[in-house]
């Protein structure tokens, strides 16, 4: 391993320490990592303590207006309908008031400028494309980001309606066929969230999911050359020539590509960084030869549906078709 | 039981002489009413055994023992059958049976509309259900969201869900528009607006709403199978559809919806609470209010099932307004109950223990759904399963409690025993504890990260203990349930016989029999009050003469036809007599007709499907040319010149005329929902008419339209020589508009034939067509009309004061509002482009 | 139409619409506020100012008041209707369920007007951009 990749590495476990949640409420709206998700944490409890009270007093009313000796005639206090005009239209219409004001004056608009990172991501059944135009890099399933400002997303779907959500750091927001919604999100702290789609899109909703990994700034620059400089390397390196041949003869380069290779086909996730990619699947499960050994070979059987099809493959082929993904990147 | 031989007048009612009649032909409201529930209440079995199976799934995570395929069809097939198969045709059929009885009726206004309604809604839920044999059961969701459900990503599926809903929502809109005209029209002398029982205040008010809801998801319904089916572009982004259209018309069905559903619910538990307290409800006034605004509000909310699709924050805070604003309403009634319950000292029977899980359950749903109406929070827990707990707790408890507490009220009246006590509050206690246990910890997955829809969870969302307790909860539900169904079927046999009014209740049904007869009442009812079995005053001196004289010209009689009295939609003075059809077949063979149309359809045999059109078109025809047997009848009878009333009057006293006006409903929501459309995939158009396709001339249409507008002139000129007796006038003068219609249909194929583009070409081209083909449509059906008007003079033109003369006005309603309807579509399809180019 | 029942003071026609008249035009100022913000801030408008606020809020403003004048004159309506019932009922009995018909539209529109009003108070929250 060489030394920046350490460096990912450490930063990548320090971050997920950091999420302070120790694996668990890491897809959890009550554990908010950024100020526009923790006024919509706020904005609940305020609202949970208002109305648990009206449920309280009505259902105390209920309960007294049934225990109370009868009278000769029975009346609501202060007569039928002052009782209903004042304690089930006036009184309601003030609270809804106030919470329609906070409701709209609540800060959960984010925005940046132009200096600010732009990332497009494009959902698929049932999986995240994910593309830095200015840095020219495309992944899959994970998106990094700088922790502490703005980035803006470009959010659009290739086929269905999906929705993009990472409860730690905001709300959803949808992505269609017809055009792009621009949403900006932002973490504060360094950490791995966990985003799904939110939206029904088919036989594989479920497993839809994805991570948004939030570095600090040097961190963060530091992945961004790696990456760069690896997709070059890799291409260079003869080793790989042999791999490369397997790849393509078995079928994987007519749905995924891997830059600066033949390999071009924009169907199914692109591979170039395959081997730094946390999960296989779109969130099924941890990337680690032994899981892609299981995924390549029978990937119907761990995501029933999802569209890629079974590979007939031999031993050895599989064993090199391993080994190159997980060199990659 | 004596065996006296029936009455003549007896006779008349009977639902039908031979079985075969009985079961095909029946037209009477209560059996079709009971059929009704007891379909309903299969479709609510197998809707919740199939909630069942996914809480199986879902017990544990990463669970593999239903497949993704299999749980998709599930939940799709679960929310659609308690939402259309379920809540709404349950309450119909409640309504259809209890309705009449309540207002003092002998039936609803149209018996074989009943019948239709009710063939329908049976042949939709067997087709939708059908898809299990072939295995192609729809997956996309009860909300179908484009492009899933368009023809890239689905199957046959979708279609079985498309074509099976849409004969569901004719079946609801023609309840609708049962319900509405029976409450307008039907309601016994005395029985003002003032003093309608709250549960027929509430069904008024969602008569109507079923009129405009329903119609828009009809044509949306229709356009997304047309988009399946002969390739439209509605909801197409690659060729200027939008997606998103579908999710405006689906909501502005969908909110409205959830209101049909609650606001009888809300009348059945505003008829109990008064019953159990021995006093009238609190703020009268107030409640039937607050209905008024649900019914109105529930139009303005469908926004907020959108909050997350990227609309402007702006146009978004405008729905959290007005969602916020339900909450007034639904404060109003709650404190009407409380009140009403204050220190009366209320008697704990079953259906009210129903009514109090039902105010505590409602209460909390209602109160979660206050929070998602608030936009950012709502980004939250939108699509989680926050708003699979938040809509349970208010259609379980706002609806099906409310729809048990009605059972446990209603069933003496309808089976005529008594249901068990005991067992009744075990099935109470069990469905209260079970629903909570159930649907509570929902809100707690939904925080944490659990989105609706999904076959299973990772476990490190650790939401084990929850998906537990919530399974369990689901079955604990499930036997509450069947300990109802126990209770039920025991009675039948082994319950306490019910008397007329067991439960000392104040309204109309409680004067009647247990179970009542199939004329409902011998001797049409006087009501003089709010609570007419509780305080029984004289009638006032003004309206004696007549009504007494009405009352007792309809005690068990006429004896050969079926009649009830028709009254004044405000005051219920008698104003008629109302002709009530006699046992059909054609309800049930045009039902069949349909069924066999959208099969067709289904197939994509069109050939099936025209034959199947014609065949019902036939039928329809069939029932709406009144035989000459019962004419007669109606004319050799004594009962109009006894109570001095018409029996076929030709105005607003007729009940037809009240149908035209839901019919007008029923049009303009059409056209709405279609240039809604038009103009929304306009705006999001670069350019209009889309890829450069140059705006229709107008030469062509101008001649056409105008001729049309001209039927319209010479149509006014023949109902003025109809009403002055000049019968050759009037069929020179109206075969005049026949021609001109007839030729504005000939001119519209011939434009069609020159137009450069096709429905398949893009957004605008399926726009274009499919609104000139609705308007053609109503032109077709008008010509229809002014056939038969033709056929009705040759005969019967003497009898203007009679049918023939109501045949007229009715023809001449429907024309009108299709010359204006073809005026609006002109604007839109020729004139529109033109303007802001 | 002929065999219209001889009515006391006020036409139905009135009544109805003192009913039906404030949901209306509730549901009117709705959707034309929502057309106004979607379309308008798609379109543009929500860029363009005039004397400070944007187009987007003049034209929302505007409707708000249009759709607000139409549901209080609804309102008016129905009161003006109770009233005249009222006072012209003396000695025969009281036509009730017009009266009734009245006291609900002036409740009915009177609480739509408010809500139109509630309804506009967004727009103050976005004068100036969309």
């Amino acid at each position: 391993m060489k030394a920046p990749q350490i460096r990912t590495a450490i930063a990548l476990m320090t971050a997920t320490l950091l999420c302070g949640c120790g694996g668990e409420h890491f897809q959890s709206v009550l554990h908010p990592a950024s100020p526009e998700a923790g006024e919509i944490s706020r904005l609940w409890w305020f609202m949970l303590a208002v109305c648990g009270t009206v449920f309280v007093i009505v259902i105390a009313l209920l309960i007294v207006a049934i225990g109370r000796r009868g009278n000769r005639k029975p009346q609501a206090p202060g007569g039928d309908a002052k009782f209903v005009l004042i304690g089930g239209m006036l009184i309601p219409g003030i609270i809804l008031f106030v919470l329609l004001i906070y409701s709209i004056s609540a800060k959960v608009v984010l925005t940046g400028d132009e200096r600010n990172l732009t990332i497009q991501v494009i959902g698929h059944q049932w999986w995240w494309e994910v593309r830095y135009p200015n840095q020219d890099i495309v992944i899959a399933n994970e998106i990094y980001i700088p922790v502490g400002e703005p980035v803006r997303l470009q959010l659009k779907s290739a086929d269905v309606i999906h929705s993009f959500w990472v409860p730690n750091l905001h709300g959803k927001m949808d992505m269609l066929p017809e055009h792009i919604n621009t949403f900006w999100i932002r973490a504060d702290k360094p950490g791995v969230y966990r985003g799904q789609c939110a939206e029904f899109c088919g036989a594989q909703h479920a497993w839809m999911a994805f991570e948004v990994v939030a570095l600090s700034t040097n961190d963060f620059q530091q992945w961004v050359s790696e990456r760069r400089k690896l997709a070059v390397e890799q291409v260079a390196s003869a080793e790989r020539k042999f791999s490369h041949e397997v790849y393509m003869r078995v079928g994987c380069g007519q749905c995924h590509a891997i830059k600066g290779t033949s390999a071009v086909a924009q169907i199914g996730p692109d591979l170039t960084h395959f081997g730094s990619r946390r999960t296989i699947g779109a969130g099924l499960m941890t990337n680690n030869t032994e899981t892609l050994t299981r995924w390549i070979l029978a990937p119907q059987k761990m995501k029933p549906g999802n569209l890629m099809p079974h590979t007939k493959l031999t031993d050895e082929e599989l064993q090199e078709l391993v080994a190159y993904l997980t060199s990659l990147k | 039981m004596t065996t006296r031989p029936l009455t003549e007048f007896e006779k008349t009612w009977s639902p039908g002489v031979s079985r075969a009649a009985r079961w095909f032909a029946v037209v009477n409201n209560q059996p079709l009413g009971k059929r009704y529930m007891l379909t309903a209440f299969v479709f609510f079995t197998i809707g919740g055994v199939l909630a069942l199976l996914m809480r199986v799934q879902l017990t544990v995570p990463e669970n593999n023992l239903i497949d993704p395929h299999v749980f998709n069809q599930l939940f799709t097939m679960h929310g659609s059958t308690m939402m259309f198969l379920f809540a709404v045709p349950f309450l119909e059929g409640l309504t259809l049976y209890i309705l009449p009885m309540m207002i003092g009726s002998r039936d609803v206004a149209f018996p074989r509309l009943t019948a239709f309604s009710y063939w329908t809604y049976l042949f939709g839920g067997i087709l939708f259900y059908s898809s299990f044999l072939f295995g192609t059961v729809p997956d996309a969701g009860w909300f179908a969201y484009t492009p899933l459900s368009g023809p890239r990503y689905s199957g046959l599926g979708v279609d079985f869900w498309l074509l099976g809903l849409s004969l569901v929502e004719i079946a609801g809109i023609t309840a609708g528009v049962e319900i509405v005209v029976t409450i307008l029209k039907l309601r016994a002398p005395g029985m003002t607006i003032s003093r309608m029982p709250l549960f027929v205040w509430a069904l008024l008010v969602t008569g109507v709403m079923i009129l405009f809801a329903f119609t828009t998801l009809l044509v949306a319904t229709v356009l997304l199978e047309m988009d399946r089916s002969i390739g439209t572009r509605f909801f197409d982004s690659a060729a200027g559809g939008n997606s998103l259209l579908w999710q405006h018309l689906f909501w502005f069905f969908g909110h409205p919806e959830v209101y049909i559903m609650f606001l009888p619910a809300t009348g059945i538990v505003s008829m109990i609470v008064p019953t159990f307290a021995q006093r009238p409800i609190a703020a009268y006034t107030l409640v039937a209010v607050a209905m008024m605004l649900i019914g109105f509000l529930s139009f303005g909310l469908w926004v907020h099932h959108m909050f997350t699709t990227g609309l402007p924050p702006m146009a978004m805070s405008f729905f959290t307004a007005a969602s916020l604003m339900i909450g007034i309403a639904s404060g109003a009634q709650v404190f009407a109950w409380i009140g009403t319950l204050w220190g009366a000292k209320p008697i704990f029977k079953t259906a009210l223990l129903f009514v109090f899980g039902f105010i505590f359950i409602f209460v909390f749903g209602g109160i979660t759904g206050v929070m998602i109406a608030v936009v950012p929070f709502d980004l939250q827990v939108h699509d989680t399963y926050f708003i699979v707990a938040h809509f349970h707790y208010v259609l379980i408890g706002g609806v099906v409690f409310p729809v048990f507490a009605g059972l446990h009220y209603w069933l003496p009246k309808i089976t005529g025993r008594m249901l068990s006590e005991t067992l009744g509050q075990w099935s109470f206690w069990l469905m209260f504890i079970g629903f909570n246990a159930a649907f509570f910890p929902m809100h707690i997955m939904g925080f944490l990260g659990m989105p609706r829809r999904v076959y299973t969870y990772p476990k490190s969302l650790g939401l084990t203990e929850e998906n537990v307790i919530a399974t369990i909860g689901s079955f604990v539900l499930g036997i509450g349930f069947l300990v109802f169904a126990g209770n039920w079927l025991r009675s039948l046999r082994r319950g306490e016989r019910a008397s007329e009014n067991p439960w000392h209740a104040h309204s109309l049904e409680w004067s009647t029999e247990s179970p009542p007869p199939n004329f409902t009442f011998g001797t049409p009812p006087i009501v003089t009050s709010r609570e007419p079995l509780w305080t029984k005053t004289e009638v006032p001196a003004p309206q004696n003469e007549n009504v007494l004289r009405a009352q007792k010209a309809l005690s068990n009689a006429p004896e050969r036809w079926r009649a009830t009295l028709a009254t004044d939609p405000l005051k219920a003075e008698p104003h008629a007599i109302q002709y009530l059809a006699g046992p059909s077949y054609q309800p049930f063979l045009a039902a069949l007709g349909f069924l066999t149309a959208f099969i067709g359809v289904l197939v994509k045999g069109y050939l099936v499907a025209a034959l199947g059109m014609i065949f019902a078109a036939g039928a329809i025809a069939v029932w709406l040319s009144p035989g000459k047997r019962w004419l007669q009848y109606v004319a050799s009878s004594p009962a109009s010149t006894e109570s001095g009333l018409p029996v076929h009057p030709n105005d607003r006293r007729s009940t037809a005329w009240w149908a035209m006006l839901c019919v007008y409903a029923i049009g303009i929501t059409c056209f709405g929902a279609l240039f809604f459309s038009y103009f929304y995939i306009r705006l999001f158009s670069a350019s209009w008419p889309q890829n450069g396709i140059a705006v229709p001339e107008l030469q062509l249409p101008l001649l056409s339209y105008g001729l049309l507008l001209a039927s319209a002139g010479t149509f006014y000129w023949a109902t003025r020589a109809f009403w002055a007796g000049k019968k050759k006038r009037t069929q020179i003068v109206l075969a005049g508009s026949f021609v001109l219609g007839a030729s504005f249909i000939a001119l519209e194929i011939l434009q069609f034939s020159q137009l450069e583009f096709s429905p398949r070409t893009n957004a605008y081209g399926s726009l274009f067509y499919v609104i000139s083909w609705t308007l053609d449509l109503f032109v077709l059906t008008g010509l229809a009309m002014i056939g038969a008007m033709q056929l009705r003079m040759l005969n019967f033109f003497e009898n203007r004061i009679g049918f023939t003369g109501l045949q007229m006005r009715i023809t001449a309603m429907f024309w009108y509002f299709t010359v204006i309807a073809a005026v609006a579509v002109f604007a839109v399809l020729y004139i529109s482009p033109r303007l802001f180019a | 139409m002929e065999n219209e029942a001889p009515n006391t003071v006020v036409s139905r026609r009135t009544l109805w619409f003192g009913l039906l008249g404030g949901g209306s035009a509730w549901f009117f100022q709705l959707l034309a506020v929502w057309a106004i913000a979607e379309f308008g801030c798609v379109a543009g408008l929500g860029e363009i100012r005039r004397g400070g606020l944007t187009i987007v809020a003049w034209m929302a403003i505007a409707a708000s008041v249009l759709f607000f004048i139409g549901a209080l004159f609804a309102t008016f309506l129905a009161h003006r209707c109770g009233r005249n019932i009222q006072s012209n009922s003396r000695g025969i009995e009281m036509p009730e369920s017009e009266l009734f018909l009245a006291r609900t539209g002036f409740i009915t529109s009177g609480i739509f007007t408010i809500i139109i009003l509630v309804q506009s108070v967004p727009i103050f929250f976005y004068l100036k951009e969309c």
